[in-house]
């Protein structure tokens, strides 16, 4: 696999849209290539950010009686 | 009277497994309308929808994208919102990695402020919050439906009624915008600090 073949996959994997064979390419790919892994890692943590940042804490959700 | 009994507690059952989801619902709510009343009374009137239409949720599907749904349409009717790609958002001039390509040349030049490790957690900070807020509606979902409520293409596909490309699409377009308006909340907050020449990064 190529880094422009990992990088156009790139949100899928991300996003666990991808089969296992798939997956598996792209995590050897990743795994060996220093400037994708560097990469996929920034995007990741992006998202997890993302997530983190914009969710709100259970106590400060108002209940709905 | 045994099979009204048997009716009643598949409602309740029915009923519990919905509210289970009360949270996301108003994160959402919150994230969509930009106010906590608004987003509590989206979620109330959604779940009275719930009570009313329990008898067309089929068995075996999605509850969490039903409910999704639910609220979506709740918001787009109370609102009169409608939720479609805008034609002036200007997307295609970020580029892929975006983010990663600026903080590595400010760090390069010297301009970057934040430590090593964290960067991103660092460089973020709340800015997360008004930049998720300040995308269009039909950016904005998508990106909550992915990223926070972790639904896959196919359920984001089922709630929004849009095929699966279409969920990609706006999917990728809204975090290349959200990554040019975090750089742009980074610099308006200091994160980055002008180079020693005095042009900016």
């Amino acid at each position: 696999m190529t880094c422009k073949e990992a990088i156009e996959q790139l949100n899928e994997f991300l996003d666990n849209e991808l089969d296992d064979a798939n997956y598996s390419k792209i995590r050897q790919h990743i795994d060996t290539c220093h400037k994708c892994c560097e990469k996929f890692e920034f995007e990741q943590s992006i998202k997890k950010v993302i997530r983190e940042r914009t969710e709100l804490h259970c106590e400060s959700v108002g209940r709905v009686e | 009277m045994k099979d009204f009994d048997n009716q009643e507690s598949k409602i309740n059952e029915f009923e519990a497994a919905a509210l289970e989801h009360i949270d996301s619902l108003f994160n959402f709510g919150m994230r969509m309308t930009g106010n906590r009343e608004a987003a509590e009374d989206l979620v109330q009137e959604t779940y009275l929808k719930v009570h009313r239409f329990s008898h067309t949720f089929k068995d075996g599907s999605n509850l969490k994208a039903w409910l999704f749904k639910i609220l979506r349409n709740t918001f787009i009717n109370t609102f009169r919102k409608k939720i479609k790609e805008p034609k002036s958002v200007h997307y295609d001039e970020v580029e892929d990695f975006f983010l990663f390509n600026k903080i590595k040349t400010a760090k390069k030049e010297g301009g970057y402020v934040s430590g090593e490790s964290s960067d991103v957690y660092e460089f973020l900070e709340d800015e997360v919050k008004n930049a998720v807020n300040g995308l269009p509606l039909a950016f904005r979902e998508v990106v909550l439906y992915s990223d926070i409520e972790d639904l896959s293409y196919g359920e984001i596909s089922e709630i929004v009624g849009c095929p699966i490309g279409t969920v990609k699409s706006r999917l990728f377009r809204a975090r290349k915008l959200l990554q040019k308006s975090l750089w742009n909340y980074a610099n308006e907050r200091g994160y980055l600090k002008e180079r020693q020449e005095g042009r900016e990064i």
